[in-house]
């Protein structure tokens, strides 16, 4: 067994991760997220001021869109592996991810066409940069259907010993409930469900940061095991 | 289970469910005490908050709460039932899920009075904390009716429970959580005032 390649594919997130906190956090200076109260003015004065690097996270967060897929083909074979027969909810999870990926590429463009332009109005940069941070924050909504998919595909698994622990399906079941919240940010502008408000956007942030984590520590201990080539009945 | 199974059970303790289970109960408790706090702090320093609070129909909150009592009083019934069992299972389970329904079907009439009137998720904190929070209760709820109905199904053909019992008893557990939950919602969003100068 390739253990070796597999470990590999499984550092391909920690990258993605990288890639997506330089972007927002260095480069764009947008996390914590500015407040959606924020006049046109200022948030084109913010773009402006770091044109250069809204341009380059713009590009780390397409790149991280495209090298992410080792990561998520490691956690799809090992679903698919625990599914067996037909894998109905591996390929629902699988799909999801892909949409979900689409959403990071547009991210980065939304960015990059806000930062473009410098001598755009203010009402343009704004427009764009509300489009980057909606793209930021509203895919939580298909993160819930692959979360609950893959926590229910988890907790199916019957062996004795089963492929992935179960507390990590239960886990998925609640980073998929707490991520949901991300779906709302269009209604408000201030308070705990705006884009950066506490319910919308910290806990979704933590809870998706505790995932990723426990996602590459469960999968290279899965890969330590073996436990692709498990054949428990 | 042997009288030996028994007392190594009563050594170690007795997890209800299973362990991995309390990843998702202790989790979801954490987050929603980060959620309670925040609307405590509003609802103290807020002082329109309990001018749209008080449009709240406590009446409807307080059937939804013997509503949910009695449907975990009914799940719990199930476990005891599976325990010895006996074939009440499936017909506690489908009590359960009855009551849990009601509970769907009062939100609803609730939801639909206060849009109506005009006070829906974006028009006053007040309500978008009310929408939100009862909001992220229903997604559990629905949630669990779907696990209460996925039991059903693993009863046999006499009513008693066919599968593992951790499973049954570790579903009642979620079920007590989104019970749980909206007690703490009930006396928050529904009794707690404002306790600023008057």
């Amino acid at each position: 067994m390739r253990q070796g390649a597999l470990r590999l594919g499984v550092f391909a997130g920690p990258i993605w991760g990288t890639l997506f906190f330089v972007a927002l956090w260095p480069l764009m200076h947008i996390f914590p997220p500015y407040s959606p109260n924020l006049g046109a003015a200022e948030v084109a004065a913010h773009i402006r001021s770091h044109q250069t690097g809204f341009l380059v996270g713009g590009i780390l967060l397409m790149t991280a869109s495209a090298i992410v897929w080792p990561f998520i083909a490691v956690i799809l074979m090992f679903l698919k592996k625990i599914e067996r027969g037909i894998p109905l909810w591996t390929t629902v999870t699988a799909l999801v991810f892909t949409y979900g990926q689409v959403t990071v590429f547009l991210c980065g463009l939304a960015f990059t066409m806000a930062a473009f332009r410098p001598d755009a109005s203010n009402e343009m940069i704004r427009a764009w940069s509300d489009l980057g941070m909606f793209l930021l924050v509203i895919p939580a909504i298909p993160g819930t259907t692959q979360y609950l998919a893959t926590g229910a595909i988890i907790l199916q698994d019957d062996r004795p010993k089963p492929i992935l622990p179960r507390w990590y399906g239960y886990l998925n079941i609640w980073v998929g409930i707490l991520s949901a919240p991300g779906a709302v940010v269009g209604l408000f502008k201030m308070g705990p469900f705006a884009w950066n408000g506490i319910a919308a956007f910290w806990i979704p942030a933590v809870v998706f940061g505790v995932w990723i984590t426990a996602t590459q520590l469960i999968l290279l201990s899965a890969i330590k095991r073996n436990a692709l080539l498990d054949d428990q009945p | 289970m042997t009288a030996a199974d028994n007392r190594s059970e009563a050594l170690r303790g007795h997890i209800p469910g299973e362990p991995g289970l309390w990843v998702l109960i202790f989790g979801d408790l954490l987050v929603f005490g980060i959620l309670f706090v925040t609307y405590a702090v509003n609802l103290a320093t807020d002082v329109t908050m309990s001018v749209s609070q008080a449009k709240l129909d406590r009446g409807l909150g307080l059937l939804n709460t013997v509503l949910l009592l009695s449907s975990s009083w009914c799940i719990a019934h199930a476990v005891i039932a599976a325990r010895r069992g006996s074939s009440g299972v499936r017909q506690m389970i489908l009590a359960a899920m009855a009551l849990g329904v009601a509970f769907v079907g009062v939100k609803v009439v609730e939801w639909g009075g206060h849009i109506g009137a005009g006070d829906t998720l974006n028009s006053s904190s007040f309500f978008t904390f009310y929408f939100m929070y009862t909001g992220i209760h229903l997604l559990h709820v629905l949630i669990g009716l779907g696990v209460l109905t996925w039991l059903a199904t693993r009863c046999d053909t006499n009513g008693a429970w066919s599968g593992s019992p951790a499973t049954l008893e570790g579903s009642a557990v979620f079920w007590h959580l989104v019970d749980l939950l909206w007690v703490m919602i009930f006396a928050l969003v529904y009794l707690l005032r404002h306790a600023g100068p008057a």
